[in-house]
């Protein structure tokens, strides 16, 4: 009871990931009576809210004089070198400073950064580290500064560098988790539970689209001077910002109807779509499989889940 | 019979340096006329030679420089929660 309480007051804001919220309430707990804190690592699915959690988390963290500790969110594939990140970054930013910092998109690191990152970060039960390069020191207070990774493939992360962070995995919305992301993130409609439900669905369990459907909602509710969202609005509304069922995109559509006349191979459908075999792959066919409306038997192949979908967008 | 070396004959060739690293490495010992490697010596500290040599320096420092300020900018935020 206690802890729900201290996971609500830390992330007031942040709807769902209860998991994420008590390994995180534990650290920010331990760091405000210790002033130390594992190196983390954010993983999970797009969308899931890695960024703003990790936000969250910083928010939490207190200097030893009492002021809220600023964050560094840093954008890791724009980083080229050592040398750029110790000029740009670390000197004028980091070093001395009491400051949290993100690490969006660890897995584009550079190499020779990410070699550094295995010094730095192997501190065992030191709070203090310097890092020697290019004839030069550069010294980590682990105290004054908190480091925080983030990706949505932890597989390309070195797999020293990840022995040294703590994971901290992210799990899929439910449903009713993501409705109140919906009515959370469009305050001034009403909505009510049916249209809530069909408008979770169009989302992909994903946090970031249930936020900006609920931005297309306000707008929608704004322009047309309406106070309460019904069922019929969301089909207006899909039928102005060409929403499709499941929130399904315009090549996943394609994909479905290409098998809708039988199973396909996978170079078979790329051949029919005019995309690549990865693309497909990567991009199109995961979302479907997630939501069993394809299957994958040497083939790939349409379910009786996919023909329904088909017939509901035939009808659109 | 006529003996001894026909009149202008030397027993020295000239090759490009490039081309002697064809057939000799770095710490190949190579024999030297000592006057020739004499007045090299004096020319490479001579102050014009010197002069070339710092404006070299300079000339790559500069390029150096260049490189530095070339690398791209890292995209970050900072938020102040205060």
């Amino acid at each position: 009871m206690q802890l729900q309480t201290s996971i609500n007051n830390y992330f007031p804001e942040l709807i769902g990931q209860n998991a994420v919220k008590r390994k995180l309430s534990f650290y920010i707990d331990a760091f405000n009576k210790t002033g130390v804190c594992p190196f983390l690592l954010l993983t999970g699915a797009k969308g899931l809210g890695k960024t703003e959690f990790a936000k969250g988390f910083g928010k939490n963290l207190v200097n030893q004089d009492g002021t809220k500790r600023n964050f560094l969110e840093i954008n890791c594939s724009t980083i080229k070198n050592n040398e750029q990140f110790f000029e740009q970054i670390f000197l004028p930013l980091i070093s001395d400073n009491e400051i949290t910092i993100l690490f969006d998109e660890c897995h584009a690191l550079p190499k020779d950064l990410t070699m550094a990152f295995l010094t730095i970060f192997n501190t065992e039960t030191r709070t203090r580290k310097t890092f020697e390069w290019n004839e030069m020191s550069f010294e980590f207070d682990f105290k004054k500064q908190t480091f925080i990774f983030a990706t949505t493939e932890s597989d390309q992360i070195f797999p020293p560098l990840k022995d040294r962070l703590t994971n901290v995995d992210f799990e899929p919305y439910s449903s009713e988790e993501l409705g109140q992301i919906l009515k959370v993130c469009a305050p001034e409609a009403v909505i009510d539970d049916d249209c809530l439900k069909e408008v979770s669905k169009s989302v992909r369990n994903n946090a970031r689209n249930a936020v900006m459907r609920a931005k297309e909602i306000s707008l929608y509710c704004g322009a047309k001077r309406k106070f309460v969202f019904s069922l019929k609005d969301f089909k207006d509304l899909c039928q102005q910002v060409s929403i499709l069922p499941l929130g399904l995109t315009y090549t996943e559509k394609q994909i479905l109807e290409a098998l809708k006349h039988g199973s396909a191979t996978l170079t078979g459908l790329a051949a029919k779509l005019g995309l690549s075999k990865t693309s497909i792959q990567k991009d199109h066919e995961l979302y479907l499989l997630n939501k069993n409306l394809i299957e994958i038997d040497g083939k790939r192949k349409i379910t009786a889940k996919g023909i329904d979908v088909c017939k509901e967008l035939a009808t659109q | 019979m006529k003996r001894g070396r026909p009149k202008g004959y030397s027993p020295y060739v000239e090759i490009s340096y490039e081309d002697l690293a064809d057939y000799v490495g770095r710490k190949t010992l190579i024999k030297v006329c000592k006057s020739w490697i004499e007045d090299l010596a004096e020319q490479a500290h001579s102050s014009s030679n010197l002069f070339s040599v710092t404006k070299e320096s300079f000339v790559e420092d500069s390029h150096k420089e260049e490189t530095k300020e070339e690398q791209p900018k890292i995209e970050y935020a900072i938020t102040n929660f205060n």
